[in-house]
């Protein structure tokens, strides 16, 4: 290896990451937020401590033992005791609805110390149970779990198993079955093995037109760039998996529900396009195409038995039913994070608990048809507010808070039009900003800033131009004077789109100092006539 | 009991961060921020999402302090939370799309040295996220492949042999754009 290749390579680095510098305050936020925390060294009991607490543990036991034994001769078994506390935080879970126990089942996920674990816990309606079942699957994320409606068990399948010395970072996808009695954990061994991968997640609902259970995922991706993935559609029936092969098939990924009578899934992509597809014993029928408010697949989502409807969690609540299509709740309070979702018989209500993405929400609420309530507190301390982070607001608050902040970098520019009714949800620091203005619903989108993420690549309806805008610098997208503009779909009239220039300007970050301040501009659902009324206002 | 960080060595200030000190969990940490982010934004390619994940291995790595041997291999340690962390959160984020760089175009103004500078920029920004780190901590953090396979959790033939691929990858990348 040649130290020209080194130089090279750093310098490559160097370049893509001028583009994204250290942020200033970073360091001491992290640390700050990280000592906010509880220590774990500190929270580990003395060896004195323990031996107290094992010697008042015997003696409790025996007294029970020997009281228990007298008094308690002839009663029935006592019920099992719940968890003083509820289950720790973890992504990658699953939680399932267990009919024939009328109790939520999780298990596994990734613990706050990124440890996989294997943990089966219960949820009553009253409290949590943590199980100690004589069997159970290996430590894993991600496996798929559902219901079995015909014959009274809960059904797991795969994952990412945590498995010693074998796949990238330890994990492994698995591929194997088990079914949830009520006290453990059995393994099945069938004929067949889905080829499903958990890249993008499978999903899993029992079907009661074939009384099987219907998964429907991906086979495995064999590149980093998830692109040669099929879709797949497999049934357990109690004893095998067969695959189907049905004519017609949703081509991305997505979530299934019941609603009692038929099997559906709603599927998504990238777009705000949403696609109802149904389950008819054979094939999936298309049988409504959106474009709509929520982005990709509503992966926190319940099928609300008590209303007739599925309620999705994005950050908002929004609910979904065939007549309505996708409406933006308004309760008064939710839940922060998109959390594991069923309908809980029981209480008539759709249940959420925890978080699927972080590892800090071990809260449970209650979603009762218009409001959210939270049922048990989980034990976590509040995370530390974000600092340079503001809304929703009014616009007029967002720019006063902007123009406020960003003072190492100039100029800044804000729109002076926007369409009625836009929220604003802002993150600022000295050098620059991000700013989405966002509808009531959702259908309107735009983003405004400086240096913001970078957008997605478009397709072969995309169309990638250069345009007169103000008095852009020359940069690697465009030249002088011009824009680059992207249209992510040109058929469509109100398909994403996005502008992107350098601004003449300055910025006193010396790892961005370069000609110029370099903006960015995308709406969604803005008509081109509309996207250019708010470009054409900046100021 | 929380100890002085002023004149602390290495393991006095491990000591000291997990007695709950925050003088000398930043002394011990805070250098690494900057090296932590540039490989979460590597691997993430999106700052916010980079940003997120350096604080969170922050909290990580206060809670597992116990697990921090000495100070000569805090790096190690701490870019191996990191790393670990981008994996979870690149995970989590299956819906989205990857996103992609602001492709380098063909400029008149440019001359060669810029252009071929431009053609290894974009041919960097194409390879899966698991070469480039390998890449930016083996030749940006300049860290020896024994640490490099560490962070990774893979072994060090495999990190040397991910080197060279990716490398390779690289060269074969412009060599096309060239044609």
């Amino acid at each position: 290896m040649t130290n020209s290749t080194r130089d090279r390579i750093s310098a490559a680095f160097e370049q893509e990451l001028a583009t994204s510098p250290v942020p200033p305050g970073l360091r001491s936020q992290a640390v700050r937020a990280a000592v906010s925390q509880p220590h774990h060294a500190a929270r580990e009991p003395r060896p004195g401590l323990l031996a107290l607490v094992a010697v008042v543990l015997a003696v409790a036991l025996v007294a029970t033992l020997v009281i228990g034994s007298h008094v308690f001769r002839s009663s029935p078994i006592p019920a099992r005791p719940y968890s003083s506390v509820p289950p720790a935080p973890r992504s990658g879970a699953s939680l399932v609805y267990d009919e024939k126990r009328a109790e939520l089942v999780l298990f596994g996920g990734s613990d706050v110390h990124g440890k996989v674990v294997n943990e089966t816990w219960t949820w009553d309606g009253k409290g949590w149970r943590f199980e100690r079942p004589k069997m159970a699957p290996a430590p894993r994320d991600r496996a798929v779990m559902a219901y079995d409606s015909a014959r009274h068990e809960v059904v797991l399948f795969g994952g990412m198993a945590q498995i010693a010395g074998s796949g990238k970072g330890g994990q492994t996808p698995a591929v194997d079955t088990w079914v949830w009695d009520g006290a453990t954990w059995k393994e099945q061994h069938p004929f067949h093995i889905p080829d499903v991968g958990f890249d993008w997640p499978p999903s899993m609902q029992f079907d009661p037109i074939s009384q099987t259970l219907l998964m429907y995922g991906f086979t495995k991706s064999t590149s980093e760039g998830f692109t040669n993935m099929k879709p797949e559609t497999w049934e357990w029936n109690g004893l095998d998996w067969i695959q189907r092969n049905p004519p017609s098939t949703p081509q991305q990924s997505g979530k299934m529900f019941g609603d009692g009578r038929h099997t559906y899934l709603i599927a998504g992509g990238p777009a705000r396009v949403s696609q109802l597809w149904q389950w008819d014993g054979t094939t999936w029928d298309l049988i409504r195409s959106a474009t709509g408010s929520i982005v990709g697949v509503p992966s926190s989502a319940a099928f609300d038995q008590s209303h007739g409807q599925l309620v999705v969690l994005t950050g908002d609540t929004w609910t979904w039913d065939l007549p309505s299509g996708w409406v933006r709740q308004h309760p008064q309070t939710q839940p922060p994070d998109a959390g594991y979702m069923e309908y809980f018989a029981p209480l008539q209500r759709v249940i959420s608990w925890g978080s699927l993405w972080s590892n800090w929400n071990n809260d449970l609420w209650a979603w009762d048809g218009s409001n959210w309530k939270l049922l048990q507190a989980g034990n976590m301390p509040p995370l530390p507010s974000p600092t340079g982070v503001l809304g929703p607001t009014a616009p007029e608050q967002a720019a006063a808070f902007i123009r406020s902040t960003v003072t190492a970098s100039t100029p800044v520019l804000l729109p002076s039009w926007l369409p009625a009714g836009l929220e604003a949800r802002t993150t600022a620091t000295a050098d620059g900003f991000s700013v989405d203005y966002l509808s009531d619903q959702r259908d309107k989108t735009i983003t405004l800033g400086i240096i913001v993420a970078n957008p997605p690549p478009g397709d072969d309806k995309s169309s990638d131009t250069r345009v007169r805008f103000r008095n852009a610098v020359a940069s690697k997208g465009a030249s002088s004077g011009y824009a680059e503009y992207f249209v992510y779909d040109a058929s469509a009239p109100t398909s994403t789109r996005w502008l992107m220039w350098i601004e003449p300007g300055t910025m006193a970050n010396p790892l961005l100092k370069g000609p110029g301040v370099p903006y960015f501009l995308s709406a969604d659902g803005l008509t081109d006539a509309e996207f250019w009324q708010v470009a054409n206002s900046l100021q | 009991m929380v100890l002085s960080t002023a004149s602390t060595d290495g393991a006095g200030r491990i000591q000291a961060a997990r007695a709950g000190d925050e003088t000398a969990f930043d002394a011990l940490i805070g250098p690494l921020i900057p090296s932590a982010y540039k490989l979460a934004v590597v691997f993430l390619r999106d700052r916010d999402e980079a940003q997120d994940a350096v604080q969170e291995a922050c909290v990580k790595a206060w809670r597992n302090l116990d697990r921090l041997r000495n100070e000569s291999s805090a790096r190690q340690w701490f870019l191996t939370i990191v790393a670990n962390q981008c994996r979870s959160t690149r995970r989590a984020r299956w819906w989205s799309v990857m996103k992609r760089e602001w492709v380098a175009r063909r400029d008149e103004s440019l001359d060669d040295s810029e252009e071929d500078h431009i053609d290894l920029d974009r041919e960097l920004s194409r390879l899966p996220d698991t070469d480039r780190a390998v890449l930016f901590l083996f030749f940006y953090l300049d860290l020896p492949l024994s640490d490099v396979a560490k962070i990774l959790k893979i072994s060090p033939q495999a990190a040397k042999s991910r080197v060279h691929r990716a490398v390779t990858k690289l060269r074969l990348g412009m060599v096309e754009v060239l044609k």
